[in-house]
């Protein structure tokens, strides 16, 4: 018997594949198939498409769809709809000069029904006109079953039949792409931030995904989407003494696309400057501040993150509606109806949100056949919409919510399933804060602020389940850099603090807003329903300058014995 | 060869694979490869889950799932898997040809022989499956739902529901013979009861292997309970006070010591164990002297399955052992992965994501009874680790947090976030008692899981733990969350 041993594995690269035409589709985040191969596939001309069987053709997806929908209706289903998609996910990586190489390929499907007002869903993985038709008649029963629990009926707007096909535009295909050129290009950035002394090098990955998924419901719609997006990351270390710093590249981040994403002259410029600003900030002294309350500039990716954190899972209607009761609770903006069309934050934040390109989760047909547009979320500090389904739309019509924010009274066109078996919830789509109109750099709002904390990339937040409250840990390279700033320039780096915050304070005490020069674009996770589920969340926003933030002691030393 | 649908096999009582079918589709995918060396690993695993609020049964999510490895190798060349979620033969064939294919190519990897001790099919004996949770599936929702949501809104109270039941078989099988298999069962049921005003919320759950042990009535009187004794909640100062902690809230911070025993981390100075400049802690006192913990495949409050994949292409069976990792405070072992475990000649053993802490006899009224001045905290949510090298880990109180004064609960409280470490509180004891398996509830993975790359699914593994009573436990905020 014989086993890989740490430093062949270490050494190796591996190489996921999908073994079948259909291989898995994971319930609970199982991956979908393992083949490891050695650092050799590196150097190979070919590309994943080569290992890929071929794809589904789209009438064979929509043929799916109409026999689940089919059978929904006559085994006596009020309303039925169901997703179909076939997915191909392709993970390239260079970390610290050790490749990796993963590649999945999934088919699955997800049927939802309503019989006598009661929601009933069914999934399944196996591509035949036999196993959908049963999952379809599987969900009618259940729904059946369930009806006569129900104390309360299910009340959906009603939104026009869509029919069409729609595909995200790319130039290249990532997929077709030799391994050897998209190690060569990832090389490449590690090379330009290792040219930097101090440098540690770089992580540098791309995670590609192509996903053709059909919806049809009983009520007449079809679309068949194809999505293309793009995640890359870069990421540059840099280490001076024991005091590691870690920093992403600006605008490298997930979105829709194919590989014209990572290509570009002005990478390597642009990793090379990051690499620099990196070594700079590994330099410079170190200090835990004194425990207290201290005005702090998020920049641009960090304050996307506190913003969706707040205004993207937290004002995403079923939550604040309490459909997720069993789970995370009601957010901490809730009752909607009471808060919509009052003044929530300071008026210098307006938000806006869309599905529209080029964003990580762009469509033009949400999960249940709606358009999808762009909508106001808060304007000059007054909450004016929540990401809303048909389903919460109607809850919060009939809840009087429209008297206090006219937009509130049709879906948003968030109800989204991450894959096609995954349950139908409400995401938040990406959110843009406006950026100020006025000159405003990030060298501004240091000097504006004079003395406080200045935030870099700091994306490891802690939150409460109903996003009452934030922290943020200081001090280590995976959380982001804190800087103490005094008199407008950056003196140290904070370490053993954490910063803390009351969310609807904090956002009240929003001082003032960069310029479009200091947006970012940032890409969290997060998890909803039980067992919950991850989803990709995106924001563009600028840099902001907050009164006060609390500033906490982190590290303590061990007990001897 | 034919699987019955999922419905069939819940209703005939056997919703996963039986052993006999499982060992037969092992032998059948291994008679299809010409490999000098080939493993299939098959794992079958059914779920009824139902959830309930706002008086609407949301998304049920029942439904199984397949999963077939297949490795093969090629003499000295390199090994190959592949996985896939069908039965066909056409299928299976095709999924060989593909990975002999990668595996004659030689795109693999080095290999090393495994020593003879590493490999095992002698495993603990372990009871994880229990035939009352297999039952429990085809009539859970027509019982235990209606029944617990009708107990909350006699209270005038809103309830929310999660009534989640698991069976799963997992079996190995090597072309040289070894074969290991595991059949196990688990469950949750959690309650949240709501004033209507949304300005109170008390939790109770249960997770249990045996659906028998299940009391959906107490799980519901216990989540009324909180929620009425916390209406109208009042703003105390934080800071360090005397906190006694339900086991769902010891759980909750207990979790991330599975990463603090991994001696990988520990000898490279990133954990609690670690010794400074270098080196652990093995044979130094930790923690109070009434602090025993270890992991054992065969708890019966809890278990895990009896062996880890590994071998040739991961997937050949090596008997996991159960494992002491303090014993009266004092760290006795650290967990080394098969890797470390051959470069260090200790015992390789899975990773310490359940664990067991030796609980005491004091219930939680007899340590509020001798509480002058505290806070009870029913449990904890949002929990993460901060700090691997103290394990400091924050997080906030939930459904359920009062004051305590002069031994008896005086008032509710606002929540706290905490920020704590069992590297500071396991040595600042005041009481322990019974230890129970502590129901999780609603728990992603947190941003440092993430970061970690940990697949964290339902059910979480069990984490058998008591109520605790310590000193100065640091509630360091206030936090808007109900």
């Amino acid at each position: 018997m014989s086993i890989l041993s740490r430093r062949n594995f270490i050494a190796t690269t591996s190489l996921s594949l999908a073994g079948t035409v259909f291989a898995t589709r994971r319930m609970f985040a199982q991956p979908a198939s393992v083949i490891r191969l050695s650092a050799d596939v590196f150097r190979s001309g070919r590309a994943a498409d080569a290992f890929f069987p071929a794809a589904l053709p789209a009438k064979t997806l929509q043929e799916l769809a109409a026999n689940a929908i089919d059978a929904a209706r006559h085994a006596g289903a009020s309303y039925a709809d169901v997703r179909v998609a076939e997915q191909h996910t392709l993970f390239v990586s260079l970390q610290f000069g050790v490749p990796a190489v993963s590649m999945h390929t999934t088919f699955a499907y997800g049927v939802r029904v309503i019989v006598d007002g009661a929601w009933a869903f069914a999934h399944g993985e196996i591509p035949s006109a036999d196993a959908v038709t049963t999952a379809a008649i599987r969900a009618v029963n259940g729904a059946r079953g369930y009806a006569p629990l129900m104390t309360e009926r299910v009340d959906r707007v009603s939104t026009p039949a869509v029919t069409g096909e729609w595909a995200t535009p790319i130039t290249v295909d990532p997929f077709t792409i030799p391994f050897e050129n998209q190690a060569a290009l990832l090389n490449a950035f590690g090379e330009a931030a290792q040219r930097v002394n101090h440098s540690g090098g770089g992580e540098a990955s791309f995670n590609w995904r192509r996903e053709t998924r059909v919806f049809a419901s009983s009520e007449g719609g079809l679309t068949t989407q194809t999505f293309w997006r793009a995640e890359p990351k870069f990421d540059v270390m840099s280490w001076f003494g024991m005091g590691g710093v870690r920093l992403t590249l600006p605008h490298f981040s997930a979105m829709s696309g194919g590989y014209e994403t990572v290509v570009g002259a002005e990478r390597q410029e642009q990793i090379t400057e990051l690499a620099e600003e990196a070594a700079r900030f590994a330099a410079l002294p170190r200090r835990k501040l004194d425990v207290g309350r201290y005005p702090v500039i998020f920049d641009g990716r960090t304050c996307g993150i506190a913003l969706s954190l707040f205004f993207g899972s937290g004002l995403e209607a079923d939550r604040a509606l309490g459909y997720d009761g069993d789970a995370a609770g009601p957010t901490v903006l809730s009752p909607p109806e009471t808060l919509l069309g009052t003044v929530m934050t300071s008026p210098a934040l307006t938000v806006t949100a869309h599905r529209g390109l080029p964003t990580a989760n762009a469509v033009k047909w949400d999960d249940e056949g709606v358009v999808t547009s762009a909508y106001p979320v808060v304007q000059r500090g007054t909450l004016v919409n929540y990401h809303t389904s048909r389903q919460t739309a109607a809850a919060l019509n009939t809840l009087g919510a429209a008297k206090n924010a006219a937009t509130a009274t049709h879906s948003t066109g968030c109800a989204y399933a991450p894959e096609a078996d995954h349950p139908v919830l409400i995401r938040a789509p990406h959110l843009v804060m406006e950026p100020s109109s006025s000159r405003a750099t990030l060298d501004d709002l240091c000097k504006a602020m004079g003395r406080g904390i200045l935030v870099r990339d700091g994306t490891y937040f802690q939150s409460d389940p109903q996003f009452a409250s934030g922290e943020l840990p200081c001090g280590t390279p995976f959380t982001g850099v804190v800087l103490e700033i005094d008199k407008g320039k950056i003196v140290r780096r904070i370490e053993g603090n954490n910063l803390q915050y009351t969310a609807r304070p904090f956002w009240n005490s929003l001082v003032a807003v960069g310029d479009r020069g200091t947006v970012y674009d940032a890409t969290t996770e997060t998890d909803k329903g039980y067992p919950w589920r991850s989803v990709i969340q995106t924001t563009s926003a600028p840099a902001a300058l907050f009164k006060e933030a609390n500033v906490i002691v982190n590290k303590y030393y061990l007990p001897r014995h | 060869m034919h699987i019955p649908m999922f419905e069939t096999r819940i209703a005939a009582g056997r919703p996963v694979m039986t052993r006999d079918e499982l060992r037969s589709l092992c032998t059948r995918i291994l008679g299809m490869t010409s490999a000098d060396v080939a493993s299939v690993n098959v794992r079958h695993t059914a779920r009824v889950i139902t959830r309930v609020a706002n008086g609407q049964m949301l998304t049920s999510d029942d439904g199984d799932e397949l999963r077939i490895d297949i490795s093969t190798r090629f003499g000295a060349r390199a090994g190959a898997q592949i996985e896939t979620n069908q039965l066909d033969d056409t299928t299976l064939r095709s999924a060989i040809e593909r990975c002999e294919a990668i595996a004659r190519e030689g795109m693999g990897y080095d290999i090393e022989i495994l020593p003879e001790r590493y490999v095992q099919d002698t495993f603990v004996q372990t009871r994880l499956w229990h035939e009352s949770t297999v039952e429990a599936m085809q009539h859970v929702r027509a019982t235990i739902v209606p029944q617990v949501l009708a107990t909350v809104a006699k209270a005038k109270l809103r309830g929310s529901s999660f009534v989640g039941l698991m069976a799963q078989v997992d079996g190995v099988l090597s072309k040289d013979g070894l074969w290991g298999m595991n059949e196990e069962t688990d469950s949750e049921v959690t309650v949240t009861a709501r004033t209507l005003d949304g300005k109170s919320s008390g939790w109770a759950g249960q997770a249990e292997r045996n659906w028998a042990s299940v009391n959906g009535e107490t799980i519901a009187a216990q989540a009324i309970d909180l929620a009425l004794r916390g209406a109208n909640p009042t703003a105390i100062e934080p800071g360090r006070r005397t906190a006694i902690l339900g086991p769902a809230a010891v759980a909750q911070i207990m979790r991330f010591l599975g990463d603090e025993l991994e001696a990988y981390s520990t000898d490279l100075g990133h954990t609690g164990f670690s010794r400074k400049p270098r080196g652990n802690k093995l044979r130094q006192r930790v923690f109070d002297p009434r602090i025993d913990i270890w992991s054992d495949p065969a708890d019966p409050m809890g278990g895990y399955s009896p062996y880890i994949l590994g071998g040739s292409a991961f997937t050949s069976p090596c008997a996991t052992p159960a494992m002491s990792w303090i014993k009266q405070g004092v760290l006795e072992n650290l967990q080394y992965d098969i890797f470390g475990a051959m470069e260090h000649g200790k015992q390789y053993s899975t990773h310490a994501d359940s664990l067991h802490m030796q609980g005491g006899d004091e219930s939680i009224e007899q340590m509020i009874a001798r509480c002058d001045d505290g806070i009870y905290v029913n449990r904890f949510s949002s929990v993460d680790m901060l700090d691997q090298s103290t394990c400091m880990t924050t997080g906030v109180t939930r459904d359920g947090c009062f004051l305590v004064r002069h031994g008896k609960i005086d008032r509710p409280v606002k929540n706290f976030r905490f920020l704590e470490s069992p590297f500071f509180f396991l040595n600042r004891l005041q009481g322990l008692g019974p230890a129970v398996r502590a129901a999780f509830g609603y728990t992603p993975p947190s941003p440092y899981e993430r970061s970690a790359s940990r697949t964290i699914s339902w059910p979480r593994p069990p984490m058998v733990v008591p109520p605790l009573m310590v000193q100065d436990f640091n509630f360091n905020a206030l936090n808007d969350a109900v």
